[in-house]
């Protein structure tokens, strides 16, 4: 297999229904998550102070239990066969207003929560352009739907490593290449590692936080690795690669300031290693990569049709966002709301 | 098992696409679920700061290694933004779970701790100490 295979996956010729079924589990378990936040949160002087009424009722409300559910199910639904859109855009959206809801009461959204939705989002996008390519095709949809699975699979593995490009485009918008400075991780850490810690753990950030060459190196290394998610994109090896250095990136920060990213790390894991190549040499798990997609040729016509309609629908996003107060709202998300006194409910 | 090859250029498009796309769109609303820019640790710091417990020994502590809080009220450790240029670098709601910890574990505390921001600067001016304590606040408790 050739190291450069711009698109591909170890999942291609098989069947991706262990994909999709560990991207619903991994989406239950962060609804799980958000929900537990939300029904603990009420709404206080540290909520957000232009949220809207209706989100900020949905703290400690029955309601919760409610996008909970629909959540759940929404997601068991589209686990259960392929090309389910309407359900993975129902879970989708009672997790969206969870995590806002969350963000709200709160001080800002919680970013631990981004990866489940964002690659979500993505393998649907991915399922409606395979859709907008076979959509003159004389084949049932139902025939179609496990190869526009492999689109899927490339829609959510792009919006994955979408999260770490923004993450270093954003440190070098603020700072430039300075950012790998010899401070600015040491004060991440000096920030965060609990004071005392006399453990391993400990040890190892404390050596972080007074080794400014260590640090300037170790920033240097989180610059290279989220720019580097973009090669996820180019064959399976490089997604391999690019994805065993995110999931390291991410056990080093939680080894260090205890940020933890769990959401994320168990995506890289279930995205980028290679689980057909290891499942096949058993034959009863062997059985779960079947059947084998249908092959399917795309006229060259049809992408540029299809890119330029979601080239264009993007735009329009861009634009419809750019109209909405959306930004200023989000610039609100951590500003200064007094001094919090007092216990939370 | 040979993938379909007509399929892998329309594949690299759409993930090229998608990245592009959610880059753009997150860039665009800043934060908006799922979208966001991921800029929570984007910015420069030249030193770091964190609420904890100066103990009569000298030992520095977390706050949440203390119970049965009496201290003068209000209890108010987290001021207005500071935007002063040696201002030192702190995460806001590390800040707030202290003052949190504090408000709500409240008793008849019997030994004498100082809550103070510790500060580490890193880039220190000639003169200036390496660490600072600034007290915020004199209290009685009882260590966990």
């Amino acid at each position: 297999m050739s190291a450069l295979r711009l698109g591909g996956s170890y999942w291609d010729g098989r069947s991706r229904a262990l994909l999709r079924g560990g991207l619903a589990v991994i989406v239950v378990s962060n609804l799980l998550g958000v929900a537990a936040d939300v029904w603990q949160d009420q709404r206080g002087p540290w909520s957000h102070p232009q949220a809207p009424d209706w989100l900020l009722a949905l703290g400690g409300s029955p309601l919760v239990a409610v996008l909970l559910a629909l959540g759940i199910a929404a997601i068991v639904q589209f686990a259960r066969k392929p090309g389910q859109l309407a359900w993975g855009a129902l879970a989708l959206a009672a997790m969206a207003l969870l995590v806002e809801a969350d963000g709200a009461l709160n001080e800002g959204p919680k970013r631990h929560f981004f990866a489940p939705g964002l690659a979500l989002l993505g393998w649907l996008v991915g399922l409606a352009f395979a859709r907008g390519l076979t959509a003159r095709s004389d084949r049932p949809q139902a025939e179609l739907r496990p190869w526009q699975e492999a689109f899927a699979e490339m829609g959510a593995v792009a919006a994955l490593a979408g999260n770490y490009c923004d993450a270093v485009t954003s440190k070098m918008l603020h700072v430039g290449p300075g950012w790998a400075n010899d401070t600015t991780l040491r004060a991440v850490v000096l920030t965060h590692h609990p004071l005392g810690d006399a453990s391993l753990a400990g040890q190892y950030a404390h050596f972080v936080a007074g080794s400014a060459a260590t640090s300037q190196v170790l920033s240097a290394a989180t610059l290279f690795v989220q720019g580097g998610a973009c090669l996820m994109l180019l064959g399976p090896r490089w997604r391999l690669l690019a994805g065993l250095a995110v999931f390291g990136f991410h056990c080093n920060v939680e080894l260090l300031a205890g940020i933890g990213y769990g959401p994320a790390r168990t995506l890289m894991l279930l995205f980028c290693l290679p689980w057909p190549l290891w499942l096949q040499r058993w034959p009863r798990a062997a059985q779960l990569l079947a059947p084998p997609p249908p092959v399917i040729a795309v006229p060259r016509g049809a992408l540029l049709r299809t890119s330029a309609i979601t080239l264009a629908l993007v735009l329009a996003g861009v634009m419809v966002a750019r109209a909405l107060p959306i930004r200023a709202y989000a610039a609100q998300h951590h500003s200064y709301r007094g001094d919090r006194a007092g216990p939370r409910p | 098992m040979a993938p379909p090859p007509d399929s892998l250029p329309s594949r690299f498009a759409l993930g090229v696409l998608v990245l592009a796309g959610y880059m753009a769109l997150a860039n665009t609303v800043q934060q908006l679920y799922p979208f966001s820019v991921f800029d929570m640790y984007a910015h420069e710091a030249t030193s770091a700061s964190r609420i904890g417990v100066r103990t009569a020994t000298g030992a520095l502590t977390e706050v949440t290694a203390w119970r049965d809080w009496q201290c003068p009220q209000p209890i108010a450790l987290i001021g207005p933004p500071d935007h002063d240029q040696r201002a030192p670098y702190s995460i806001p709601y590390r800040d707030r779970e202290a003052q949190e910890w504090i408000v709500g574990h409240p008793g008849a505390g019997s030994q004498p701790v100082d809550v103070v921001r510790h500060i580490w600067w890193l880039q220190p001016v000639p003169g200036q100490a390496e660490t600072e304590d600034r007290v915020l606040l004199h209290c009685q408790a009882v260590p966990q």
